[in-house]
């Protein structure tokens, strides 16, 4: 088990982070998880996980503002993000594009493996 | 008016009876002793009373003339008074002047579009209460303004700002620009059609140009809500969609999970029908996404023959299952500059009808023709066709065949509304031609570069 890797899962919907977790757990991959913005971005700075999945609508804290205020920390700044959404509405994605993450997914439109591969891809 | 009228009538025939009086008595007087022998003159007679018929002539000239100097006289009155009725018109005329003048103000004053004056540098004047209500100042405070720093900056940019001051600068017309603008007492801001014009051909005073905002705020409010239910309508449908299908996709791969063919066969058509359950939606979105006009092009460079392989590849499994023959045929350079998402929509969308609705065994055949300016994708099958009576109705919104709800009751009836919706969004256009039993022949038609791009 090669647990020397991490994602941290930023979601407010508790089953999605629970099946995901399970998931990379199954792969060998450390989770730390979180329900809100603002609990995932404390997590993110303490922990330094080597991926963030980070939802997009969640209360207190939303997704593009837990990536404004990584961009200001050293290590934030090159954490690679994958942003997973369920409104695929082309705005957000301008959005998302103009904030500079590193990737965006539609959560309807992927598979549990293909977030699998996606994370792993990042890893190397 | 008519008294006018009238008055000219009454001159001209009063001009026209002294003209003949004063000929008939200058003829008279001429001829008066030529015309006493012809009338006096008896045969056999001497003409003996000429001096008493000269006298009599003189008597019936004066007579004459008394009525000429009449005549002539009521002339001259009828043109005089022609001339005071002529002077109660322009009287009247400062009457109408006046009233449209009142007219105009209460007009202006009262109109519940908002107008104010303005000079050169944006100085604001004259606001009706419409204006003030919609900059939501007193006059005075509305006087000591400037209508510029009223709008708000980032709405519009510093470059557009700055080109709507050269033009009003100009005198260029402004017509029904959407502006955004901070009220004087900064309250929610409001969004108005804003229209400028200069008054200055007609007057050299510097308030010369007319400002009229049209209040669209309400509108703008409303299209934010309905933006913003679809995007929690689509959020909030789409996370328990999500949940069921990880979960299952959960279940499928997981390897520490024993489970019996049977629930692995169910736990599939589940999958199935909560694909389709997202598909659905997903369209349903879009589709009020199209009608709300939010639906905003993204263009890119689309390289249609990757677009059409790509969405073969994807039905590969159903065209293998049906036997269709699947031919592409292609010429010219295939790069167009599009929105991707909607051009594969729309392929998409006619790939799955074709493939659909033709029989096993049919064919299928896709040919892309690329122009200069122009491109044509034909999407041609061998299937059950579009019964004639049913054809105009193909691209309304949920309408199916008749005899296609036979092949299939899978289908909702709004692949090709959005296609045709989508291709006219990039200034092309869906033809088709069909006959029963025969097949049918999708065109799309687009241009190289959509219209926006």
């Amino acid at each position: 088990m090669d647990s020397s890797k991490s994602v941290l899962i930023i979601d407010d919907e508790e089953s999605l982070v629970s099946v995901l977790s399970r998931k990379f757990n199954d792969e060998g991959i450390a989770t730390y998880t979180a329900l809100n913005g603002r609990d995932g971005l404390d997590l993110a700075l303490e922990k330094h996980p080597d991926i963030i999945l980070l939802d997009i609508m969640m209360p207190e804290m939303d997704g593009f503002d837990v990536m404004r205020n990584l961009q200001e920390d050293e290590w934030g700044k090159t954490v690679p993000i994958i942003l997973l959404t369920n409104s695929s509405s082309i705005d957000t994605v301008a959005k998302a594009v103009s904030s500079g993450m590193s990737e965006f997914l539609v959560k309807t439109d992927i598979r549990l493996d293909d977030v699998v591969k996606k994370v792993k891809s990042r890893f190397k | 008016m008519a008294r006018n009228k009238n008055g000219l009538l009454d001159k001209r025939i009063i001009w026209a009876a002294s003209w003949s009086f004063f000929i008939l008595s200058v003829l008279v007087w001429t001829f008066s002793r030529q015309l006493a022998i012809v009338l006096l003159y008896v045969p056999g007679h001497e003409i003996q009373d000429l001096f008493l018929f000269e006298r009599a002539t003189l008597v019936l000239l004066v007579v004459i003339t008394v009525l000429f100097a009449f005549v002539v006289c009521t002339a001259v009155l009828a043109h005089m008074l022609q001339k005071s009725t002529g002077a109660s018109v322009s009287r009247e005329t400062v009457t109408d002047l006046m009233l449209s003048r009142e007219q105009f103000r209460k007009l202006y004053d009262n109109s519940p579009v908002p107008y104010l004056l303005m000079d050169d540098v944006g100085n604001i004047r004259n606001p009706n209460r419409a204006a003030l209500r919609f900059l939501g100042g007193t006059l005075e405070e509305c006087a000591s303004t400037n209508f510029y720093t009223l709008i708000k900056d980032e709405e519009k940019s510093k470059q557009t700002m700055s080109m709507l001051r050269t033009k009003v600068e100009r005198s260029v017309p402004i017509s029904q620009e959407e502006m955004c603008i901070y009220p004087l007492n900064k309250k929610n801001e409001r969004y108005a059609l804003v229209s400028i014009y200069s008054l200055e051909h007609t007057s050299p005073i510097p308030f010369k140009h007319l400002v009229t905002l049209v209040d669209i705020s309400k509108e703008k409010e409303s299209e934010r809500v309905k933006t913003d239910f679809l995007l929690l309508a689509s959020h909030q449908l789409r996370t328990p969609l999500t949940t069921v299908k990880w979960y299952i996709d959960y279940l499928l791969t997981s390897t520490k999970i024993e489970m019996s063919s049977v629930v692995k066969e169910y736990l599939e058509q589940i999958y199935i029908g909560n694909e389709r359950m997202i598909e659905l939606i997903t369209t349903l979105l879009t589709v009020s996404r199209i009608e709300m006009g939010t639906l905003a092009p993204e263009y890119t460079t689309v390289h249609v023959n990757d677009v059409v392989h790509d969405i073969l590849e994807e039905l590969s499994a159903d065209i293998q299952k049906r036997k269709i023959k699947v031919q592409v045929k292609s010429d010219g350079n295939d790069s167009l500059i599009m929105d991707h998402t909607m051009v594969r929509i729309i392929i998409h969308n006619l790939l799955t009808n074709a493939i659909k609705y033709t029989p096993q065994g049919g064919d299928v055949t896709i040919t892309s023709t690329f122009k200069a300016h122009a491109c044509s994708i034909c999407v041609a099958d061998t299937g059950h066709g579009i019964p004639l009576e049913e054809q105009d109705k193909i691209f309304t919104k949920m309408f199916r065949a008749s005899n296609a709800r036979k092949v299939s009751t899978n289908g909702t009836g709004l692949g090709l509304y959005l296609s045709k919706a989508f291709a006219e969004n990039l200034g092309g256009g869906i033809f088709f031609q069909s006959e029963q039993e025969k097949g049918t022949t999708f065109t799309l038609a687009l241009p190289r570069v959509a219209p926006g791009a």
